[in-house]
């Protein structure tokens, strides 16, 4: 059947109200430099200052600026969400598609490689690795990437593989083009709603992944994160700073999250008709 | 040798200018036997009355005659215009194409059939008793022979031209369309007359376009085109073995009654014949040429079924030959020691029904799959060794379902646009070649209706576009995978004339696969049965029809003709 999905989806309500959190959120995120009244990594004036004109969400424990760290911490977690899902969709995308095509040994290594992931908990391994190396933002981007691609390339290969005996994929074929023009035409441009799909989910798992880890703690410590807002605010709760030190934070955090799972939401309902809405689903 | 042409060249003058000429018969030879009958045939315009009139010395008086007409051992060209006349009607007679002012309008015929033998010395009394028993013969009733001739029919006068010709005779008779305005049970018996005659030893020269009657008549056939002699062969194989690809062509022109397949006529027009070309005569019409054919003349060269054919290419050339192909898939095999062939500009029809293994064998012949066992020719080459790209170029595929074959997201433009874009050779021309393309399969060419999507157009629409981006790269060979068995018959009729049009003008070749044994038969000229992966039959469309040899032949067919059901 035939989809446009960029048609489709302006009409989507809860599509587009998801994109609008998400791009409100992410541009935010991205001017935090340019934004940040003070900066986030130095004292600015006493602890514990309530909000105010000159600091919106008032003051930390040691004198930072809250509203700042705020900023500076949905910049990483955009930062860590989107990264993450694309390196995981490229994985994915890449390992998936040729799975299905070259077929063979090397597909039963890859799905073999996929499943072996399938069964390991990635946030432990996450946990373990960060706990263990504590290593650098970037490095835990890539790890996470390379733990959480499988379920992408397996709905990649599946899709591959049924979309290579399409008739007019053979006809193409037949008409002498190359794998890399059946890719290009005829496989990658299907494959995209399924690869959007992925992406939203995964920068979901990530986002969320990133809070949870520097929640704990075994993140970069002075790498600014809603996790640690979060962690550190909650041993000041007896202060009742909770409203503009924790709200704020888990918030922010809530806000990116559903409007990722908005986006999703409504891209599975334009690529698969029967989960539409109305007098539609009574029929089906 | 009662009548042999050696070399024999026939110009006409064109009226006003000099040296402007056009040539009419070039470089005949051809020889008669006693009890002998050849038939010439060819399009009208290919010299066949020409040859009529040079056996008889009677060219018109702008023709140029050179070469010789040897009768009975003499040479005409050399006799004065009062020995000839001694010659003809005694040694030679004609029976001249039947137009309305043949017979003198102011004599009774019988008078005019007895005249010959009154200037032979005959009397006037016995030439007329002779006259009448002969038009009796010719089943002219009694009393008619007493009329005019524009108080005879067409056909009457046809037979009285015959009366003429047989009166004196002669050894050698000479006749010029001698069927072509009589009903089929007079062409019956006039072939029984002729017959006769060659039984009784005499040497005929019979013109004819009508194929069926030459094959009936004579013992071979010479197959003229535009002055030139293309084939000569045993008359019996004209109808269904001709080696060149114009006496298939006629013989796709030639209604017979027992062929269902729609008639083509030869594709293009005639050649002029003011200007001889460099290379073969048939060239621009062929369905075969090669380079070859457009720098030399072809020459003679003798066929296995004792004829003669001139071609670069001796004859209809092969385009793919499977031999001893056998293809599983893991336990099940599909096809076993399948050998098949395919010639230039044939439609040839695999029938069988599903999971017979008609689709493999297509992929086979597409390369899409390798067989476990023998090998595919395409032109002379093994499959294997062709460059996968460049022979993609030379076959069309259109599919059982266009829904499928064409992507979703590809609109009318895009869709035949793939091929150029695959091979690379998408440029500014392409768009009007795709507009050309569109209007051959008789689609819209407005923007409104290439920018649609599949979705918008209907089946028979959609299985044009599948056709016309089949055709873009202007492929040698089509393969038509059951691109008819979704659509309705209506549409159905329409593609299937569509399809046969295209391949008769562009002289492809095509391979139609159906389950329908009663398409088939409309569309192919030859048909291959498929049965359980095995080729049970192979033979032209009407012999297959008419007398099927192989039990399941027989079973198909009666499928398709019974319209009751057993009593279970």
């Amino acid at each position: 059947m035939h989809i446009r999905p960029f048609r489709e989806f302006k009409r989507n309500r809860i599509g587009v109200t998801g994109l609008v959190m998400f791009l409100l959120l992410s541009t935010t995120a991205i001017l935090a430099p340019l934004i940040a009244p003070h900066d986030p990594w130095d004292y600015s004036d006493r602890s514990f200052q309530p909000p105010s004109m000159n600091h919106l969400l008032g003051t930390n424990d040691i004198g930072y600026d809250i509203f700042s760290e705020l900023l500076w911490a949905l910049r990483t977690s955009v930062f860590f969400g989107v990264s993450v899902a694309a390196i995981a969709c490229t994985i994915g995308l890449i390992l998936g598609v040729s799975a299905a095509l070259v077929g063979g040994l090397y597909d039963l290594v890859v799905m073999r490689i996929v499943d072996a992931l399938l069964a390991i908990p990635s946030i432990l391994v996450l946990i373990l690795i960060a706990a263990y190396f504590r290593p650098s933002t970037m490095i835990l981007v890539v790890t996470l990437s390379l733990i959480i691609w499988q379920t992408i390339a397996r709905g990649v290969r599946a899709q591959t593989l049924s979309l290579k005996t399409k008739p007019h994929i053979k006809a193409a074929r037949n008409m002498g083009a190359s794998t890399v023009y059946i890719m290009r035409k005829h496989i990658l441009p299907e494959l995209f709603p399924l690869c959007a799909m992925g992406f939203v989910t995964k920068a979901r798992i990530a986002v969320f992944m990133e809070a949870g880890l520097s929640f704990l703690g075994i993140f970069d410590p002075t790498t600014k994160s809603l996790g640690i807002m979060m962690s550190y605010a909650m041993r000041y709760l007896y202060l009742d700073v909770w409203f503009n030190w924790l709200l704020p934070a888990v918030l922010s955090l809530s806000m990116l999250i559903v409007s990722l799972a908005l986006i999703s939401y409504a891209i599975e309902e334009i690529f698969d008709p029967r989960l539409k809405g109305g007098n539609n689903a009574a029929t089906v | 040798m009662p009548l042999q042409f050696k070399n024999l060249n026939v110009k006409y003058r064109l009226s006003g200018t000099e040296g402007n000429t056009i040539t009419a018969l070039n470089n005949i030879s051809l020889k008669i036997n006693e009890g002998e009958c050849v038939s010439i045939v060819g399009e009208s315009g290919s010299g066949k009355t020409t040859l009529a009139l040079a056996s008889m010395k009677l060219p018109s008086q702008n023709a140029i005659m050179t070469g010789s007409v040897v009768i009975n051992g003499v040479n005409t060209s050399e006799l004065s215009s009062e020995e000839m006349r001694k010659i003809r009607w005694n040694e030679i007679s004609i029976v001249f194409q039947n137009y309305g002012d043949v017979l003198n309008p102011v004599h009774k015929i019988i008078n005019q059939v007895a005249e010959p033998l009154i200037k032979n010395g005959e009397s006037r009394n016995a030439a007329i008793d002779k006259s009448g028993k002969m038009l009796d013969y010719m089943k002219i009733k009694t009393g008619r022979s007493m009329l005019y001739p524009h108080q005879l029919s067409s056909g009457e006068r046809q037979r009285v031209l015959m009366a003429m010709a047989l009166i004196t005779d002669s050894g050698i008779l000479v006749l010029d369309e001698p069927v072509a305005s009589v009903d089929a049970i007079t062409k019956l018996y006039l072939a029984e007359v002729i017959k006769k005659q060659i039984n009784i030893g005499k040497a005929v020269l019979l013109i004819t376009h009508d194929l069926s009657f030459a094959a009936l008549c004579s013992d071979y056939t010479v197959v003229l085109y535009s002055g030139n002699i293309l084939e000569s062969l045993p008359s019996k194989e004209l109808l269904d073995a001709p080696h060149h690809p114009y006496t298939r062509a006629l013989v796709r022109s030639f209604p017979v009654m027992e062929r269902a397949k729609d008639l083509a006529g030869v594709r293009g027009a005639p050649p002029q014949q003011t200007s001889t070309p460099k290379g073969c005569i048939f060239q621009p019409r062929c369905t075969q040429s090669i380079d070859v054919c457009l720098e030399r003349r072809p020459q003679a060269a003798s066929t296995n079924g004792g004829g003669v054919v001139v071609c670069h290419r001796c004859g209809i050339a092969t385009m793919i030959s499977v031999e001893n192909i056998s293809k599983s898939y893991k336990d099940i095999e599909v096809l076993k020691d399948v050998s098949l062939k395919l010639d230039e500009g044939e439609i040839l029809a695999l029938v069988g029904e599903t999971g017979s293994g008609k689709t493999t064998l297509t992929y086979l012949i597409t390369g899409t799959i390798k067989p476990d066992g023998g090998k595919i020719i395409f032109r002379g080459k093994g499959l294997d060794k062709i460059n996968r790209k460049e022979f993609a170029k030379m076959v069309g595929i259109v599919y059982q379902s266009p829904r499928d074959s064409i992507s979703h997201r590809f609109n009318v433009f895009e869709a035949i646009a793939e091929p150029l874009v695959i091979h690379k050779v998408f440029d500014g021309k392409s768009a009007g070649k795709i507009r050309n393309a569109l209007r051959e399969v008789q689609l819209p060419v407005d923007d409104y209706f290439i920018r649609k999507y599949p979705h918008e157009l209907s089946g028979g629409e959609l299985q044009r576009v599948a056709i016309a981006r089949a055709l873009i790269l202007e492929p040698d060979l089509i393969i038509a995978d059951e691109s008819t068995s979704f659509l309705d018959p209506s549409v159905q009729a329409k593609i299937l004339r569509l399809l046969l049009n295209l391949q008769n003008e562009r002289g492809i070749s095509m391979i139609f696969v159906t389950h329908d044994i009663g398409v088939a038969r409309k569309v192919s000229d030859r048909i291959a049965v498929l049965h359980d992966g095995r080729i049970v039959e192979n033979t032209p469309t009407h012999h297959i029809i008419e007398n099927p040899q192989h039990e399941y032949t027989k079973k198909l067919i009666d499928a398709v003709k019974s319209s009751k059901i057993s009593d279970l």
